[in-house]
């Protein structure tokens, strides 16, 4: 299983913080999300900023990055003000 | 009696002495940097260089630690130096009223740190990039809304680059600061800016944590 965690406005807004889900592509593992949590937007998945395994995945390809069994998938948003 | 010997038992002597001599290179004195400014001076750093182009605004009242009516209209840089110089007579300050891009590198010399305390995500790359060239670690930190960022950015590490690579929108574009964000934030900066100097071990070196005081959640990301 995949550990899929949310931090942030994405957190924030669903009041969801973690949940479970299959292995898959990003994009797989979203329709997972999205069928437990419909209110949970495609706009906020394509906005947010994702990490596997702390590390950053880069946007351009990250729909199709391959999380594997036992990976942490983190849904963020970061934030640039001061 | 000394004004910093209540910084004692947490530091010792000799660490309070290296932060006096540490030289500070400050940019942004908006939310976060007015209290990093205020706690730069009260930790007894007798060297700090600060670097806004801006003035102060009715808007910045709400959260910005040295705004007030009375000084609305005036240079951020003038109206904190000499509040800077109240707290800590001793301390030497120089001021760049005008954006950090347009400053000569060569005015740049002599520092042993830098602090973002900037409000847009293309200067804290390019403060990564000056840190880089300069060899000189960066304090990172960024707020929006309830949420923030704080990290120590080694020379090389081009973490920020990777962060930001995408221009997405970020959180301070949907909501404004309060101003118990830059506060806080502001002050976990400092508190690594303290362990950085005084050799201490941190958590946060080429790492970046976000800061969550909706739900009082905290993540450190990047291995």
């Amino acid at each position: 299983m995949v550990l899929v965690k949310f931090f942030n406005l994405i957190r924030s807004n669903h009041n969801v913080e973690q949940l479970l889900v299959e292995p898959g592509t990003v994009q797989q593992i979203i329709i997972q999300i999205r069928e437990l949590h419909p209110q949970i937007t495609q706009k906020e998945f394509h906005d947010a900023v994702l990490f596997v395994n702390n590390e950053k995945v880069m946007h351009l390809n990250r729909f199709n990055v391959q999380i594997k069994d036992h990976d942490e998938l983190i849904f963020t948003n970061f934030v640039g003000g001061g | 009696m000394d004004q910093f010997e209540e910084n004692l038992g947490i530091l010792t002597i000799e660490e309070l002495e290296s932060i006096k001599y540490s030289n500070v290179l400050l940019i942004g004195l908006g939310g976060l940097g007015g209290y990093i400014a205020n706690s730069l001076a009260r930790l007894g750093v007798t060297s700090m260089t600060l670097v806004d182009f801006d003035i102060f605004q009715l808007t910045n009242l709400n959260r910005q630690l040295f705004s007030m009516h009375s000084n609305l209209g005036m240079n951020k840089t003038e109206v904190i130096q000499i509040a800077i110089k109240k707290i800590n007579p001793k301390c030497q300050i120089s001021i760049f009223n005008q954006k950090i891009e347009a400053i000569d590198l060569d005015h740049l010399g002599g520092f042993d740190l830098i602090i973002d305390a900037v409000d847009n995500i293309e200067t804290k790359c390019y403060l990564e990039n000056l840190g880089e060239r300069l060899n000189i670690p960066l304090i990172h930190g960024a707020v929006g809304g309830w949420y923030g960022q704080v990290g120590i950015i080694l020379p090389g590490s081009k973490l920020l680059n990777k962060l930001y690579e995408d221009n997405q929108q970020g959180i301070e574009k949907i909501q404004k600061s309060p101003t118990f964000t830059p506060a806080i934030v502001a002050n976990i900066m400092i508190a690594e800016m303290v362990k950085l100097i005084t050799k201490k071990p941190s958590a946060l070196i080429n790492k970046i944590m976000l800061i969550d005081l909706l739900n009082h959640q905290y993540k450190i990301l990047f291995k």
